[in-house]
């Protein structure tokens, strides 16, 4: 039972939606569609997000939509992932699927004296037109 | 929906934990187990749910067994429900098993479990004696 002291996690089959806030680490391996705020968030190869996510850390194997700020960003080869993703470390593995607008974020966090450099960073890796809509 | 408890034990992986610092608002529909360590405010509908010592929900609970060792408010309807020494219970209860140890405390209305529920038992019940 001290599982549960440590790590909160939204299991296979379980489908949830709302708020979450004050998580330390989440893993989601079940449907989610919400706004989470997190230390850490690993969604598993079966889980699937909807929604804003704020993390120190986040690791995706599974599905992703929404727009995501966090330091650290790893897209495992399964991942797939659509919206926005603020970042300030990348990685993907060989298979992972982004079609989004990906923004290196300067300013966010670092305390980098590179006000406007956002969107001299911006890659955009998405044929889809409608993410180009907020380029500066 | 409500399975029998025993045959889904090595199903870990259908567990949800929600851990003693977090706070959510909204819905958790599972068709595996809960594991309540932090705060709901909402929904939850599930095969078992396990409301730990600190844990807090206010809302409504629709499971196939439950035990309540935290504080919860509103209505429960269930297959079973148990109520440790250490859990408090404010609201409806729909159950058709009810247990509660001493030193419970217990401000709560004892009504007649829905259709559902009682289909469900009824379910299990077959379903153990074959």
């Amino acid at each position: 039972m001290d599982i549960s002291k440590t790590k909160a996690v939204i299991g296979e089959g379980a489908h949830f939606s709302g708020t979450i806030s004050n998580a330390r680490s989440i893993e989601i391996n079940g449907t989610v569609e919400a706004d989470l705020e997190a230390e850490k968030v690993s969604i598993g190869p079966e889980g699937e997000f909807h929604g804003a996510i704020k993390s120190d850390l986040v690791v995706i194997s599974g599905h992703y939509n929404g727009e995501m700020h966090a330091h650290s960003v790893w897209a495992t080869e399964t991942a797939q992932i659509a919206g926005e993703v603020h970042y300030q470390s990348l990685q993907m593995d060989r298979g992972a699927a982004l079609n989004c607008r990906v923004v290196h974020n300067w300013t966010e966090d670092t305390g980098s004296s590179l006000p406007h450099a956002e969107s001299e960073d911006e890659v955009t890796e998405s044929a889809d037109a409608e993410t180009d809509e907020d380029a500066k | 929906m409500f399975k029998n408890t025993e045959s889904n034990d090595a199903d870990t992986q259908k567990v949800s934990v929600i851990d003693d610092q977090m706070r959510i608002t909204g819905t958790v529909i599972s068709d595996g187990d809960v594991i309540l360590a932090g705060q709901l405010e909402g929904q939850i509908i599930c095969n078992k749910l396990t409301v730990e010592d600190g844990a807090i929900l206010n809302g409504s609970i629709e499971t196939g067994e439950v035990v309540i060792s935290g504080t919860v408010t509103g209505d429960v309807a269930s297959i079973n429900a148990h109520i440790e020494a250490s859990g408090h219970f404010e609201g409806d209860l729909k159950c058709i098993g009810i247990e509660v140890e001493a030193g419970a405390h217990v401000v709560a209305k004892f009504k007649k479990a829905p259709a559902k529920i009682v289909k469900a038992a009824a379910k299990l019940e077959n379903e153990t004696a074959e």
